[in-house]
This record gives structure tokens, C-alpha cells and sequence, in this order.
């Protein structure tokens, strides 16, 4: 933080900050939380692609069974 | 040189896109978490999670089947309603009408019910997947609670959704169903009643089924599912394996 305050007054050469520091001038500049990524640990995904594509692929496979069985299986309609 | 701008160049830089879509291409960590935290259905989850959790044969992705199950539900559930008249007069001739007559109507009818089965055996393993896996210990306790009522209401939405077609499997399991709920001690008469509407099962009973079936258990399913999810997020996410 006391970096950016003090770097302030001067104009930063092109490509020389960090995307860390360019993260925190924003936020400083802004006023607001930019999302910023972290560090992943060891055993730790992003849940966009791995888990979103997972159960897209969950959604897609159920849907196309359930249309096959809605098509081939008619339920039972009993006359009154 | 000026690269010349490409047609997909000009679309992603217009006011439109750049109104509706907030991040740039997910090849960076950063995009790929402002896709799941500025969109309002993916910030369902978190921006990241254990690599166990996205392991299919851990959840099986029960949960979110049983969720995907009811959205299938509500959508084919509105198209049905076009149709359907809930009258002991209509109500049967309506079913033969949507099979018979409506352009993809056996259709609908069909994925509304077997989803419908779907539902309740999706719920019910996911609620066995949760008991077997500890996930109902502490913090979860609450959330096995909210769960366990979803699943009550599972079985009344499929409960009063089975009357509606008017045919004899309908009649004849509501009959069963309200006179098993009749031999419940003390309150079991008025529970009859308030179930059927009438002394017998008529006109009463299929306004009163179908009102609880389209509006007040939907209703109710979602507010549960929201404080459902809302509470897996609450507690840490996902459960760890033992």
C-alpha cells in the first residue's frame, strides 16, 4: 500500500509493474474489490472449466435419456 | 502495422457484448473466476474448489440432478398447463387431447412424468449419498434438515401430481393414500378431509391437488432450495471424503 502511494506521483514505465501491483493500483484507483486470482493450493481447480463442464455433461446426458424413455415408454393413461 | 479488426474483434468490443459480458476469454485464472462471479446462475458456486469434489463417483452429481430434474419439471409442467383443465368433467379427456392432439404433447407428458419418478429417486439417493458419506455432521446438521424437508416435498409434489391425469391408477391411489392418511390416530379423519376436500374424492379433491401441485409446493420446493444452497455454501462447500 505505501508502495503505491509513494509510486504515485510518478508515472510507471510500460510493462515494468507486476499484474499483482496493477491488481492493487486498480483497486486503489477504483475504489472497489476487482476480483483478482489467487494462488491455487496443490488440490485445488478452478470450478470454471472443470466442475461447470461436468455437469453440463451430467445435464446433457440426463436430458438425452430422459427423451429416449419419454419416446420409446409410453406412462399408462387408464380409462376412467 | 494495424492489425485489421476481425468480425469476432468487433463484436466482443462493442457497447452490447461488453454490457452483457463482463470478462474477457476464460484463459486466465482471473477470467475464468469473474465468469463464475459475475454470472447470476454460476456464482452458485465457488471460484474454486477441492480437486476430490469434481470427482463424478463422490456425488454422482445427485444433487444437482435432482435440481436439473425440477427445472425439467416447471418447464414441461407450464406447457402441460396450457392444456389441461383441472375438472372431473375435462381432466381425463384434456390428458387424451394433449397425447393425441398437441404437437409434441406425449412428449411433454411422458418427460414430465418420468422425470417426475426421476425426481424422487434422484432425491432419495442423494439423501443415501449424504447419510453414507457423513456429510449431515456438524456444520451441516441444519442443511440435512432443509434436505430432509425437500425431500417431504418431493413426495407431495408426486403425491398430488398423480391425481391430476383422472384416470383409474389416479383415483384408486389417492383413494389408498387419503385412507391410509384417515387411519392415523386422533387428527386422521380431519386429515382426510382437509386432504380430499369432500367425503369423497371429486371435484374438491382435484382443484385442491392441483393447486397445491402448480403453485404452493413449487413454491415452497424453491424457497427450500435456496436456503438449500445457500447453507452448502455457508458450511465450507462440499463435503470432504472420510
Amino acid at each position: 500500500m505505501a508502495e503505491a502511494i509513494q509510486g504515485r506521483g510518478t508515472a510507471p514505465q510500460a510493462g515494468s509493474i507486476s499484474d499483482e501491483k496493477r491488481q492493487r493500483l486498480l483497486e486503489l484507483v477504483r475504489g472497489r474489490t476487482a476480483a483478482r486470482p489467487t494462488d491455487l493450493a496443490e488440490d485445488e481447480v478452478m470450478v470454471w472449466p472443470t466442475l461447470v463442464v461436468v455437469e453440463a455433461l451430467s445435464a446433457v446426458i440426463f436430458t438425452f435419456l430422459l427423451v429416449v424413455a419419454s419416446i420409446i415408454v409410453a406412462p399408462p393413461l387408464v380409462d376412467i | 502495422m494495424r492489425r485489421e479488426q476481425t468480425l469476432a474483434d468487433r463484436i466482443t468490443s462493442s457497447a452490447l457484448w461488453r454490457s452483457v459480458v463482463r470478462h474477457g476469454y476464460p484463459d486466465t485464472q482471473r477470467n475464468q473466476a469473474l465468469i463464475i462471479a459475475s454470472n447470476v446462475f454460476l456464482h452458485l458456486h465457488p471460484v474454486k474448489i477441492k480437486r476430490y469434489a469434481t470427482k463424478v463417483t463422490y456425488t454422482f452429481c445427485l444433487g444437482g440432478l435432482s435440481f436439473f430434474m425440477f427445472l425439467i419439471l416447471t418447464m414441461t409442467g407450464v406447457v402441460l398447463m396450457f392444456y389441461y383443465v383441472p375438472s372431473t368433467d375435462l381432466a381425463y379427456r384434456n390428458m387424451q387431447e394433449i397425447e393425441a392432439t398437441v404437437t409434441f404433447g406425449q412428449l411433454m407428458r411422458n418427460m414430465h412424468r418420468y422425470a417426475a419418478h426421476g425426481m424422487v429417486i434422484a432425491v432419495f439417493l442423494h439423501m443415501c449419498r449424504v447419510f453414507y458419506t457423513g456429510s449431515y455432521k456438524p456444520p451441516r446438521e441444519f442443511n440435512w434438515i432443509v434436505g430432509v424437508t425437500l425431500l417431504f416435498l418431493t413426495f407431495l409434489l408426486s403425491f398430488t401430481g398423480y391425481l391430476l391425469p383422472w384416470d383409474q391408477l389416479a383415483f384408486w391411489a389417492i383413494t389408498v393414500g387419503t385412507t391410509m392418511a384417515e387411519s392415523a390416530p386422533l387428527i386422521g379423519p380431519r386429515v382426510r378431509f382437509l386432504l380430499v376436500g369432500d367425503l369423497e374424492i371429486g371435484q374438491s379433491t382435484l382443484i385442491r391437488f392441483y393447486t397445491l401441485h402448480v403453485i404452493f409446493l413449487p413454491l415452497a420446493a424453491a424457497v427450500m432450495m435456496a436456503v438449500h444452497f445457500w447453507r452448502i455454501r455457508k458450511d465450507g462447500g462440499i463435503s470432504g471424503p472420510l
